[in-house]
């Protein structure tokens, strides 16, 4: 049985792992950061049809 | 006083277990609705008189849809 | 009568080159179809998967063999083009309905809890012996996620393919066992009954809008992570545009079911004899039930440890959601949730870390691809 790749497990771990959470993290921040601009559009779109 | 029951989520009428005009009291079963595969019983939140029923059997609903009117 | 004669008909029959292996493949195969046809355990993929691997364990009928029927399927479906993964998340995507992901974007974090699962079980797996791109193939079992445990496992370790895509259905089919108790055991009764604020609804826009900006996230920061994303997020704008109604129903139904066909039977043409009967497969099947118990564990854990800091407290049942097995994940948190309190209805909720949990799992497989893959 060959020796385990501890250093090279350990930098899959840490890019892997890290990677999934920031990348949803950073999913997240711009989900928060579109719904704020949908709603922003929306609203535009809401005043433009009132004032018509 | 007219009480409004909605649906907490979206999906199809199983059953409908009430008619007009019963008494139910809280906590009744009031309707099945199936959403995701799964059976959902609806119970009521307060006691009182079915005054309109406004689903059937197989209907579809969406969460936050009325359901059903207590008097 | 010549003897020779009689040797040459009966060394082209079968029966003269059955193994004992082969008949116990037999047993596993029936037992898998039983499975799917009794208990309704994932029956989609292991009645096919059950067949292929009756119909590989007949020697001499070469399906397998090259340029025959079933390599052929293999060969350019799974081995060399690995398309059918991502034509299964094309469906799924277009049956998925992202709106409770959108209304509370936190619950992303629950679907990325899951994947401690998938790296606990990969330290495992190197301890017990596994090479490391077999100990990631085994490990992304804990994502419980079919096709992308298959697309990884295909390019990572085609050896494992069998024993870790039936491991993979197997215990999604175990789903409703298995997690109640974990959830039991780290949660308490008040916890439980934690009731959700209503999700705000979720304007058409932005169901149009997420997959766009979830593929351009994701493949900017994993490209690697492309053909599965991609094409779950591509069925999901199907579904959301709403103009291309017979694009989505096709996807959900009819390409998601050729697909699957062909997947099931390929899975288990994979599973001859000789490469199955191996103590490998036994510690696959052991550190896939690990990692689907952790994966849970975690999920829960990561809702409690976030309730630390919210105002509106998460039920931390829908932590366990955050494995993908969409929507049985789910819908245990809900069961579980309501043995307390009837009335409580968590399971729109929890599909949020539901769905993200699939996301979260083919974005750790694009990760494991760009480290592992030379």
């Amino acid at each position: 049985m060959e020796p385990i790749p501890w250093e090279k497990a350990f930098e899959v771990f840490f890019v892997g792992f890290g990677g999934v959470f920031g990348c949803l993290v950073i999913l997240q921040l711009s989900i928060n950061l579109f719904s704020k601009i949908t709603h922003q559009i929306e609203n535009i779109g809401k005043q433009n049809k009132g004032k018509k | 006083m007219s009480v409004e029951v909605m649906s907490p989520i979206s999906g199809k009428i199983l059953e409908v277990y009430v008619q007009v005009g019963d008494q139910v009291n809280e906590d009744d079963e009031l309707f099945s609705i199936e959403a995701m595969k799964m059976q959902n019983p609806i119970y009521a939140d307060s006691s009182g008189i079915v005054k309109e029923i406004k689903v059937k059997q197989d209907d579809e609903v969406k969460e936050d849809a009325v359901l059903l009117i207590l008097e | 009568m010549d003897a020779g004669l009689f040797y040459q008909l009966v060394s082209k029959m079968g029966f003269y080159h059955l193994t004992l292996g082969n008949i116990l493949m037999w047993i596993i195969g029936i037992i898998l179809i039983t499975l799917g046809i009794t208990k309704q355990y994932e029956p989609l993929l292991l009645v096919p998967i059950g067949f292929g691997i009756l119909v590989v364990n007949l020697p001499l009928t070469d399906l397998m063999k090259e340029g025959h029927l079933l390599w052929v399927f293999y060969h350019f479906a799974i081995d060399r083009w690995d398309i059918l993964p991502p034509i299964i998340f094309m469906g799924i995507g277009a049956m998925t309905d992202f709106g409770p992901v959108i209304a509370n974007p936190k619950t992303l974090l629950l679907g990325a809890a899951a994947q401690f699962g998938v790296y606990a079980t990969f330290f495992g797996s190197l301890l017990m012996g596994f090479n490391i791109k077999e100990a990631a193939s085994i490990g992304i079992i804990g994502g419980a996620d079919g096709p992308t445990t298959i697309f990884l496992t295909s390019q990572l370790a085609p050896h494992l393919l069998g024993a870790a895509a039936v491991a993979a259905y197997s215990y999604m089919a175990l789903v409703p066992i298995i997690q109640p108790p974990i959830m039991k055991l780290l949660t308490t009764k008040e916890e439980r009954k934690i009731k959700m604020k209503r999700l705000r609804k979720v304007s058409n826009l932005e169901k149009i809008g997420f997959p766009l900006l979830a593929t351009i996230v994701i493949c900017l920061l994993v490209p690697a992570s492309a053909p599965l994303v991609g094409m779950f997020m591509v069925g999901n704008l199907f579904r959301e545009c709403g103009v291309v109604e017979r694009l989505s129903k096709t996807a959900q139904n009819e390409l998601i079911n050729i697909v699957t066909i062909f997947l099931g039977l390929c899975i288990g043409a994979t599973m001859s004899a000789q490469v199955f009967l191996k103590p490998g497969s036994l510690y696959i099947f052991f550190l896939g039930l690990f990692a689907f118990c952790f994966s849970t564990a975690a999920g829960l854990l990561l809702a409690k440890f976030m309730n630390l800091f919210l105002k509106d407290k998460i039920n931390p049942l829908i932590g366990a959601a955050g494995v993908s097995a969409v929507p049985m994940a789910a819908r245990v948190a809900q069961v579980v949730a309501r043995e307390e309190d009837k009335k409580n209805f968590i399971l729109m909720h929890a599909m949020g870390p539901n769905v993200a949990g699939t996301i979260g799992t083919a974005t750790a497989a694009g990760l494991f691809l760009s480290m592992l893959l030379k």
